[in-house]
């Protein structure tokens, strides 16, 4: 009788926690699909608020956090009002040192952070003087941190190397050569799960066409 | 039965209470009542939760029961919590949020001073501003002369602030004072700044009513913030005409600490052969300069810097003599400077910091001026009268400066702080002029706490005390300085600033009498700032009032006075014009002083009564060209012929006029380029394009009936040199290596 109840109960159990974990793949899908349908910043910012909450439900999990970021750091790309750019990508910042926390030494965190760099250089140009490096650096470590090439990654610095004059050691055709590899990583990337970052592909594959048909 | 009736209850438990749902509703308001979109309601710890809408309104429903906490949250405004009874009832809320302070959105309390760096604040000046002031040629003062409150004083490399000596301008690098921050000059010849601009990642340039953390300067302060640890390891090199140097910076593998050297010579003499000046250089000026940093991270939040440096300077001119058309006086000067800085910063707790800073300084002039004659051999004093022969003088000085400070920093709720330090000075200073020998030791100590206190995010308030002991004319202090800033809208503020400074009396009136008490300024300041990411504009009024300043009329005495009054106006453009950023100044100025030997109270010479600055700068992307011009007005200057009567030993005024207005067109150009793996920077400048005559004063003959007009040693002045770094970025290596 004793075990009856005792298999009821673990069948309970790994029940709920299978619900939870499907809630939680979910939600994720659910606010996944819909970051693909953003049309304004302030669709953004909801996005993040919605991850942002499962984030506070899933304490253990470092992609709410990192789509959360991630939905910011579009925003401060998204606003018109350059004065909305910092707050987004401070906000931004803060999700990414909790999903670091969670994920060590993470190339998808790493292309993030970079292009949150990046965003704030909206503001200032003159800031690239010192993000700009700062933005490289981090690249540069993820590259040696992942030799299968994360698509994301040579994507941000693609980009990079693209808008920065060739006598910083940037340049059009140094940035058209790290898209194409970008590009090919995306080909043959393939995400840990179904939630894992798999995005921008779509986006390489429009810039890389607009940068070569000049 | 009893199975299932366990299991029953479990199933119960695990999905019954999902039966009962709470509708959650409301609106969510900021503090003036309109409604917030895209914050973020949620019940802690649950995935239930919505965005509130474009009305503020927000409504969800959640399955969670009994006690839960609901809160709200939006950027950039505190987030709101309330704890909640789950009930299943409907339940609505009316949520106001309020703005949370951060630098971004809160008033400034430091409104009144012009800041360069910090990439994150909104700032009126970059770094890179300093560097691309055509008019500058990369020295710091020379670009804060751009600066509303400053004036045109060509013969001098020092700051003239708002009716204010140059000496009463004083510089800190990392909190510690530079005795001797300009290299040796000629008279009434400017010079440079020992520092380059590249060294510092922070400039504030306060033209008054500045922080009770510093002191000693009755008008202005300029604190310059040192770099911390470089990016990447990188040698440089510049060439130019006028100097070659070389620069290697080592940054370690663990990117814990870095140290780095270099070098640079100077030689004007290849150039005055090309441009003719006007005084007889028989030793153009030339400079040996070398220093050495150190930098390291001593955890997480600490860091120690060293900078050192030593620099020789020598220079040797002749001018005619003005009482005497046959003779000449030859000036020559050979300097020699150490300047070191160590400073050290660390968080010792969550809220507290600790800034410390030691510096030694040592500055050994030798001076020489002889009148000669037309084949330049001296001429023997007895053969000429007593006020020629008067000219003849060897000066043969060392000054020693030893300091040490420590300041605590104190972060309280939201932006508020609470600082407070400790400095202490002392000085050995000894002099031969002549044949006359003395020596002069001081010991200048000072205390200081200084609070910034956020009331709300539109009104600051800044209470600062300073306490300061100057030990050779026993003077004891206390200088207070409050300011109030108060914010009108985005970005928009007034600030009121009132302060007192004190300043000993200057050196040579101090061997004379040491029973003199501390010079004495007041400073009243009234600010507007319209302060955006593209356009600035500032307002200031202010008020100075002097006492206590040194008088030689008709004795040495200390009850000098003075005032200076104005208006300044500062609006910069980055935004209108396609690809152009401009700055413009303008700066009102009514002072007169009575001091040193005045004989009633006047202007001093070295205040224009209108100053206005033109800075243009457009950099073509394509091209990779910078392109600067600057163009400096100001009216003209009044000058004197103040003359002491031989038998009742008084000064009067024997003659007087103004100057023509100074004019002053520059311009720069930078080309950036790549040579070989050298990330270059091709600079040429040009001072001075339209070749406009600039007097700067006049100097009168002994008795009178000859003046001669104070001018620059040559019309214009032109630069161009080639700066090379490798390793500023290896971007490119790294994919090279890993792709």
């Amino acid at each position: 009788m004793k075990k009856i109840l005792l298999l009821a109960l673990a069948a309970l159990l790994a029940f709920t926690v299978h619900a939870q974990n499907a809630k939680y793949i979910s939600f994720m899908k659910q606010n996944i699909a819909l970051l693909d349908s953003v049309k304004s910043a302030d669709d953004l910012q909801n996005a993040a608020n919605n991850f942002e909450r499962i984030a506070n439900a899933e304490k253990e999990e470092w992609l709410p956090n990192y789509y959360a970021a991630y939905a910011l750091a579009m925003k401060a790309y998204f606003v018109k009002d350059l004065k909305e750019v910092d707050p987004a990508c401070d906000k931004a910042d803060a999700l990414l040192t909790n999903a670091e926390i969670l994920s060590q030494k993470n190339v998808e965190i790493a292309a993030l952070k970079s292009m949150i760099l990046t965003a704030r250089m909206r503001v200032d140009g003159s800031r690239g003087m010192t993000m700009g490096p700062k933005a490289s650096k981090i690249l540069q470590d993820a590259i040696k941190q992942s030799p299968e090439n994360n698509p994301r990654v040579l994507l941000q610095m693609a980009q990079m190397i693209y808008y920065t004059p060739p006598a910083f050691g940037g340049g059009k055709d140094a940035g058209v050569e790290i898209l194409k590899k970008s590009v090919a990583a995306y080909d043959s990337f393939k995400p840990a799960t179904d939630i894992d970052p798999n995005w921008g592909k779509g986006y390489a594959v429009g810039l890389l066409q607009q940068w070569t048909s000049k | 039965m009893k199975p299932t009736l366990a299991t029953l209850v479990l199933l119960f438990f695990a999905f019954g209470v999902q039966a009962q749902h709470t509708q959650l509703k409301g609106t969510v308001t900021d503090t003036r009542n309109r409604p917030l979109a895209g914050a973020s309601v949620s019940i802690k710890d649950s995935y239930d939760g919505c965005n509130t809408d474009s009305l503020g309104h927000f409504s969800f429903s959640t399955s969670d029961t009994g006690v839960s906490i609901l809160s709200i949250s939006s950027i950039g405004y505190k987030p709101w919590q309330m704890e909640i009874r789950l009930t299943g009832s409907t339940q609505q809320f009316e949520v106001v949020l309020k703005e949370s302070m951060n630098e971004l959105t809160a008033v400034m309390v430091t409104a009144g001073a012009f800041e360069a760096g910090d990439e994150k604040k909104t700032t009126v000046l970059k770094p890179l501003d300093i560097v691309t002031t055509a008019s500058a040629n990369a020295d710091i003062t020379a670009a804060m002369k751009t600066l509303p409150g400053t004036q045109q004083v060509g013969e001098s490399a020092e700051l003239f602030v708002r009716g204010g000596e140059g000496y009463e301008t004083r510089q800190f690098i990392d909190g510690t004072t530079v005795a001797n921050p300009f290299f040796g000059s000629a008279p009434n010849i400017a010079s440079r700044g020992r520092f380059s601009p590249f060294l510092f990642k922070g400039t504030v340039f306060s033209s008054g009513g500045y922080s009770a953390l510093y002191g000693q300067a009755l008008s202005s302060a300029l604190i310059l913030e040192s770099i911390d640890l470089p990016e990447n390891s990188s040698a440089s090199a510049s060439i130019a005409p006028i100097l070659v140097g070389a620069q290697y910076q080592d940054l370690a593998k663990n990117k814990k600490s870095s140290w780095g050297v270099s070098a640079q010579y100077v030689n004007i003499g290849l150039y005055y052969k090309l441009v003719p000046q006007r005084p007889d250089y028989f030793h153009a000026p030339e400079v040996v300069s070398g220093d050495v940093n150190f930098r390291v991270k001593t955890s997480a939040t600490g860091m120690l810097k060293f900078y050192g440096n030593y620099a020789r300077n020598v220079l040797g001119l002749r001018n005619p003599d003005i009482d005497m058309a046959s003779l000449k006086n030859s000036f020559s000067l050979d300097n020699g400077n150490i300047y070191t800085n160590l400073s050290y910063k660390e968080r010792l707790t969550g809220r507290l910091k600790l800034h410390a800073g030691f510096s030694f300084s040592q500055n050994l002039n030798d001076i020489k001026n002889q009148v000669v004659d037309e084949d330049n051999n001296p001429v023997p004093e007895n053969t000429l009268p007593v006020y020629v022969a008067a000219k003849n003088y060897t000066v043969d000085a060392t000054n020693n400066l030893w300091q040490g400070r420590a300041v605590l920093d104190y972060k309280l709720k939201g932006l508020s702080s609470i600082k407070m330090g400790a400095e202490y000075w002392y000085s050995k200073d000894i002099s031969k002029f002549n044949r006359y020998k003395s020596t002069m030791d001081d010991e200048y100590k000072a205390a200081f706490a200084e609070a910034d206190i956020y009331i709300t995010n539109r009104l600051a308030a800044r209470a600062g005390l300073r306490a300061e002991k100057v030990e050779l004319i026993h003077a004891t202090n206390l200088a207070p300085r409050a300011s109030l800033s108060y914010k009108l809208g985005t970005g928009t503020q007034l600030s009121a600033d009132y302060g007192v400074f004190y300043q000993k009396p200057q050196p040579q009136y101090l061997l004379f009498d040491q029973h003199m008490p501390q010079m004495r300024a007041d400073h009243y300041i009234l600010t507007f700032q319209k302060l955006g990411l593209s356009k600035t504009f500032r307002m200031q009024l202010f008020e100075k009032d002097y006492k206590q300043l040194t008088r030689l009329n008709p004795d040495t005495t200390h009850n000098g006075t003075g005032y200076a009054r104005g208006i300044e106006l500062f609006w910069r453009d980055k935004i209108t014009f396609k690809n152009f950023d401009y700055w413009v100044t303008y700066s009102y100025l009514n002072t007169k002083r009575n001091y040193l030997n005045f004989p009633y109270e006047m202007t001093p010479n070295f205040a224009a009564e209108h100053t206005a600055n033109l800075v243009v700068k457009r950099f073509f992307t394509k091209l990779n060209l910078q392109f600067n011009v600057n163009y400096q007005f100001a009216t003209g200057r009044p000058y004197y012929d103040i003359h002491l009567d031989g038998s009742t030993q008084k000064w009067s005024m024997r003659d007087q006029g103004t100057t023509i207005a100074y004019n002053n067109l520059s311009l720069s150009l930078n080309y950036i380029t790549k040579i070989g793996k050298a990330f270059s920077v091709v600079v040429f400048s040009m001072n001075n394009v339209l070749n406009s005559k600039q007097v700067y004063g006049y100097t009168y003959s002994f008795d009178g009936t000859n003046k001669i007009p104070t001018l620059p040693p040559a019309n214009q002045f032109f630069f161009a040199g080639l700066f090379l770094s490798w390793g500023t970025d290896r971007t490119q290596d790294a994919i090279n290596n890993n792709l």
